[in-house]
């Protein structure tokens, strides 16, 4: 099933939203002013990857539908379907 | 109802107040390093139905026409500090996690990195450096505690806040809301949270994009103030 | 009968003050009151002395305040009108701040405050007034009362510097400047403009023969904490001011 993912556009997401764009079956969308980042399979997104740095990396998801985050830490943030 | 009911009156920081047993120290560290002027003062007794001794009350003036004071009890015992976490009006024991410590404190707000790094310089030469200096993408922080034991932030944001974020911020405090109770978690508002991205985030963007007159009632419906979901 | 604890602050070699307000107050027939005074120290009623005394105000409040005053009266009217206009106003906050941060409810009242109280309660737009001051203090007394919204058609200053002299002017020498006066077109004559000349013996003779309401700093004073207090106006003896809710009229 599709699950979904959001982060709002701001420049400090630029970094995940471009290494989600890059991995393969998601696609990325907008709600207003959020990116939606939808699959129809778990996804992991390296941190490493985002440039992103700590504060503003364990901050960067707005919103979860039919995920659950399985993990989320220093070197990645990956999904599970609920 | 009145001309008044919607508006937002309030206008800052009139005080923020907290006790002192060394006033001389914290006028070294507020008047004399960090520079904030002594703006006002009252000398008063307990003459109310709590007994309690002559303090004096003064103020230093934070910017913005906001004020930090503190209250000095003539003869009041101060706590022991020797043991334990925290400042000297709250105690915690030895277990408490800093981080929760640290969850009450003030910050002070300077407009770029050269006002910090001369809040920082000032500092620094004092008997209070600096004890820890934050960056990350969007502000810009330095910590360090007053002769009180209270904590002191002074911040730069890195850029300005952007109007989706006031959106996001009332969203999560509407999920926050609407999800708080025994066996409330951070994974309930971020689902509660797409739910309300779903049903109001489309139309912010059509208010933001819409010309002034097309705004307000959707505005209303979408983003900040009393907002029902 | 209520029972009206009035706190004062005094200029120190004010004698006059401790002896009209309870001359006044103690003939309401509905309340006791009782006077708590503290001092501040002057002689010379001049823009130095008056500074010095004004720092002085939070020794005198801090003392009035443990007597549990239930209103206090900033008895000294030229030290606040010779600092401006609104001077009063800022004191009695000031005063007031003082008090609520300790908890007190005791409310504040001035005499400078008092006066523009009592003449508004009169609904008096043109006064004359008569005071006892040097002519640059009677200036700034006459400024702060324009300054209050009223006109003043004529005034006299007496010129006595000393504060202790002011004290023991003769009643006479009072109602011959008042006499002096054109009181054409005024509502009101503000027979004492100060807390120390002696004017309450006066005021009756003079409503009598000037043939308008006649006030002093004192039944402003009076005036001020009748009103503060829910009391009824109802003195005799003490001018048009105070008698006006007396159940029985009553000739002085």
């Amino acid at each position: 099933m599709t699950s979904r993912l959001f982060v709002l556009d701001v420049p400090e997401n630029s970094g995940v939203i471009d290494v989600a764009r890059g991995l393969p079956g998601v696609r990325v969308g907008k709600t207003g002013p959020y990116f939606v980042v939808e699959s129809d399979a778990p996804i992991s997104i390296d941190r490493r990857a985002t440039g992103m740095r700590h504060a503003v990396w364990y901050s960067c998801v707005a919103g979860l539908e039919g995920w659950r985050i399985a993990a989320w830490n220093k070197d990645a943030l990956r999904t599970e379907p609920r | 109802m009145n001309a008044l009911s919607d508006q937002h009156l309030v206008t800052g920081v009139d005080h923020v107040a907290f006790p002192t047993f060394d006033p001389a120290a914290t006028v070294r560290f507020y008047r004399d390093t960090l520079g904030f002027p002594v703006v006002h003062s009252i000398c008063a007794a307990g003459w109310g139905p709590d007994d309690h001794p002559d303090f004096i009350h003064f103020f230093f003036d934070i910017g913005n026409e906001d004020r930090l004071a503190f209250f000095y009890y003539f003869g009041l015992q101060k706590p022991d500090v020797t043991h334990g976490k925290g400042d000297v009006h709250a105690r915690f024991d030895e277990k408490t996690p800093d981080w929760f410590v640290r969850s009450r404190h003030l910050a002070l707000h300077v407009r770029s990195e050269e006002h910090l790094l001369e809040y920082r310089r000032r500092l620094d030469a004092s008997e209070w450096p600096v004890e820890m200096q934050i960056q990350h993408e969007t502000i810009e922080s330095i910590y360090t505690h007053d002769p009180n034991g209270y904590m002191v932030e002074i911040t730069r944001a890195l850029r300005p806040v952007t109007p989706q974020e006031d959106l996001d911020a009332n969203l999560t405090i509407d999920a926050l809301v609407d999800i708080t109770g025994p066996g409330a978690s951070l994974d309930a508002l971020l689902v509660r949270k797409a739910e309300l991205i779903v049903k109001r985030a489309e139309k912010w963007q059509r208010a933001q994009n819409a010309p002034e007159e097309a705004r307000p009632a959707e505005v209303a419906e979408a983003s900040e103030g009393p907002v029902r979901s | 009968m209520k029972k009206l604890r009035v706190g004062l602050v005094v200029p120190s070699s004010n004698v006059t003050v401790e002896t009209e307000m309870p001359a006044i107050l103690g003939r309401h027939p509905g309340a006791a009151f009782s006077f708590h005074s503290s001092r501040m120290r002057m002689a010379k009623v001049s823009p130095e002395q008056l500074a010095a005394m004004n720092a002085q105000r939070e020794r005198c409040i801090l003392e009035l305040g443990d007597a549990q005053p239930d209103v206090i009266l900033y008895a000294c009217l030229v030290a606040l009108m010779a600092a401006g206009p609104g001077e009063h106003q800022r004191v009695e906050s000031l005063v007031a701040e003082q008090l609520a941060a300790g908890g007190s409810p005791a409310l504040v009242r001035s005499s400078a405050g008092a006066l523009a109280e009592a003449l508004r309660g009169l609904g008096a737009r043109r006064i004359a007034l008569v005071t006892p001051y040097m002519r640059p203090l009677a200036e700034k007394v006459v400024a702060y009362i324009e300054a209050e919204g009223f006109a003043v058609a004529g005034w006299r200053a007496l010129e006595v510097e000393d504060n202790r002299a002011v004290g023991c002017i003769p009643g006479d020498r009072v109602l011959s400047a008042a006499r002096a006066l054109d009181l054409t077109g005024a509502d009101a004559l503000v027979i004492s403009a100060c807390v120390q000349m002696p004017s309450l013996d006066l005021i009756e003779a003079a409503e009598a023969e000037l043939g308008l309401p006649v006030l002093s700093a004192a039944t402003a004073g009076a005036y001020s904490i009748l009103r503060a207090s829910g009391l009824p106006l109802a003195i005799g003896g003490a001018g048009s001011l105070l008698r006006s809710e007396q159940a029985v009229p009553v000739t002085s």
